[in-house]
């Protein structure tokens, strides 16, 4: 999700019954980025996303 | 008469009628004009008018399983400002949204910001004092301004479509406030748009397209109905390159100056949607043209605003003077299809 | 004059969904990776999956597209993807 999105992903985890639900947050926008941005981005969700996916 | 025991809303009450508006006006359930208070009698004079139950679902929104119920859409109905006799039409319009092809959840969440687009024909349109040409696109008429209203109040309040949350428009367009007009089927020789796309002669219909902002045209300078006909077609070219190269449901609105000189020509609706397939087509290579040239890049494809011709929506409307025209483009190529649905007509039973 | 008048939301009380248990590690893990099918994601996702494998462990990464990014994913694909041990679907923007 971008953190243009993030309000958009807390609703439609609140109408799935998540409200809490976890995801990884990087900088908007992605569509217009360079690949050096995009690693960049990966890198940042990737590290946030096996947090979440381990976290207890 | 529908007995109002039988409406299962949570009930609320207000002083008056005002204190209704800014209770709903703070509970975020307008568009930000003012509403007319749901009352359960005026509720269920919109059931009766349709004939139905208040607990019959109108349909099914797929992707979050959401039951449009009939009194949750007469509720927003009667807030739009609808008289009981423009509730079928009102409830038609859901019930084509809620068709697969309409794709509601994408047509109404995306950040393309579009409106659906209602187009009434048939018998209905009279009944209701429906307005089909002077300033057909816009105010004036009290049908048209409410049944377009009462669809947006539906996203808003059974869809959860509010700016910022589900609906993620960057900009929307002013049509999100309303956007339904009416056939001039009086005025035209041409076969109505509803009849076109099947529904019987003689019964009334709405069509609903998830659409882009409209665009006019103008040519006043010629009697040849390709020339017409070109005018339009650049417009489209237009928005291929400007905002969305996908091919889709593209609606053309003529009204009668234009429309007299391309019937003098001998021209019906199907020479205008295959000249209009032939020609808006816009390459890749156009992109460049644009400040699209990072994606102009690969084979030079040719593209077509319309998959087949159709994909074309033709609709007599409009004053009677005046060369003008509209071009009102899909939301997102075929993501959304237009869908027709008959008023107040089984046509499976 | 008081009036009672009647609520235009859907009024729906949505069932508590259920979390998945988190993994222990993602190390030897089969890792979905749903590519939502807009501009950019490809590359975002080529970079993710290389990082989960040299810096994570990951064993098997399972690409997909959808291929409508403004519906839901299909359900045969939802089938491919429910077989990983986690999933990663990118990118909402």
């Amino acid at each position: 999700m971008t953190d243009r999105f993030t309000a958009t992903a807390r609703l439609m985890a609140e109408v799935c019954g998540l409200p809490a639900y976890p995801f990884a947050v990087v900088p908007h926008p992605i569509s217009s980025n360079t690949d050096a941005e995009l690693r960049e981005k990966a890198a940042e969700a990737m590290r946030q996303c096996a947090a979440i996916l381990q976290s207890r | 008469m529908l007995s109002v025991v039988a409406l299962r809303s949570r009930r609320l009450e207000v002083a008056d009628e005002l204190e209704a508006n800014e209770l709903y006006q703070r509970s975020g359930w307008t568009d930000g004009l003012p509403i007319v208070a749901p009352t359960e009698a005026r509720v269920a004079a919109c059931l009766e008018a349709a004939g139905m139950a208040a607990d019959e679902v109108l349909g099914t929104e797929p992707v979050r399983h959401l039951l449009l119920t009939a009194e949750k859409v007469a509720v927003n109905a009667v807030m739009a400002g609808c008289l009981p006799a423009y509730f079928p039409v009102v409830a038609a319009a859901v019930q084509a949204m809620c068709e697969e092809p309409f794709l509601l959840h994408g047509a109404t969440a995306s950040t393309g910001g579009s409106a659906p687009v209602l187009i009434v024909n048939g018998p209905i349109r009279r009944a209701l004092g429906m307005n089909a040409t002077d300033n057909a696109l816009a105010n004036g008429s009290r049908a048209n301004a409410t049944i377009g209203r009462a669809v947006r109040l539906v996203l808003v309040n059974l869809l959860a479509c509010v700016p910022g949350g589900l609906d993620r428009s960057t900009l929307g367009h002013p049509g999100k406030f309303t956007f339904c007009l009416a056939e001039d089927e009086e005025g035209s020789p041409w076969v109505p748009l509803a009849e076109e796309r099947g529904i019987p002669r003689g019964a009334s219909a709405v069509t609903v397209v998830a659409c882009a902002p409209p665009r006019q045209v103008m040519n006043e300078w010629t009697t040849d109905p390709a020339e017409i006909l070109e005018t339009f077609t650049a417009e489209m070219r237009a928005n291929m390159l400007g905002y969305s190269i996908w091919s889709g449901n593209y609606v053309l609105v003529i009204p009668k100056q234009l429309r007299d000189l391309i019937v003098a020509a001998g021209w019906q609706k199907q020479e205008i949607r295959e000249y209009v397939h032939r020609a808006a087509r816009v390459r890749r290579s156009d992109w460049h043209r644009v400040g699209k040239g990072r994606v102009a890049g690969g084979e030079d494809t040719e593209f077509a605003a319309l998959g087949s011709p159709e994909d074309l929506l033709v609709v007599a409307a409009g004053g009677p003077a005046g060369g003008f025209g509209m071009v009102v483009p899909p939301w997102f190529g075929s993501k959304s299809r237009a869908v027709t649905r008959a008023i107040g007509l089984c046509l499976e039973c | 004059m008081p009036i009672t008048v009647l609520d235009p939301t859907a009024e729906v009380v949505t069932p508590a969904g259920g979390m998945a248990p988190p993994l222990r590690s993602l190390a030897g893990k089969t890792i979905g990776l749903l590519d939502n099918g807009k501009v950019n994601v490809g590359g975002f996702l080529d970079h993710a999956e290389a990082i989960l494998r040299a810096e994570h462990g990951v064993a098997a990464v399972l690409r997909r597209r959808k291929p409508n990014m403004s519906a839901p994913a299909p359900a045969e694909l939802l089938a491919e993807l429910v077989a990983c041990d986690a999933v990663i679907s990118a990118v909402g923007d």
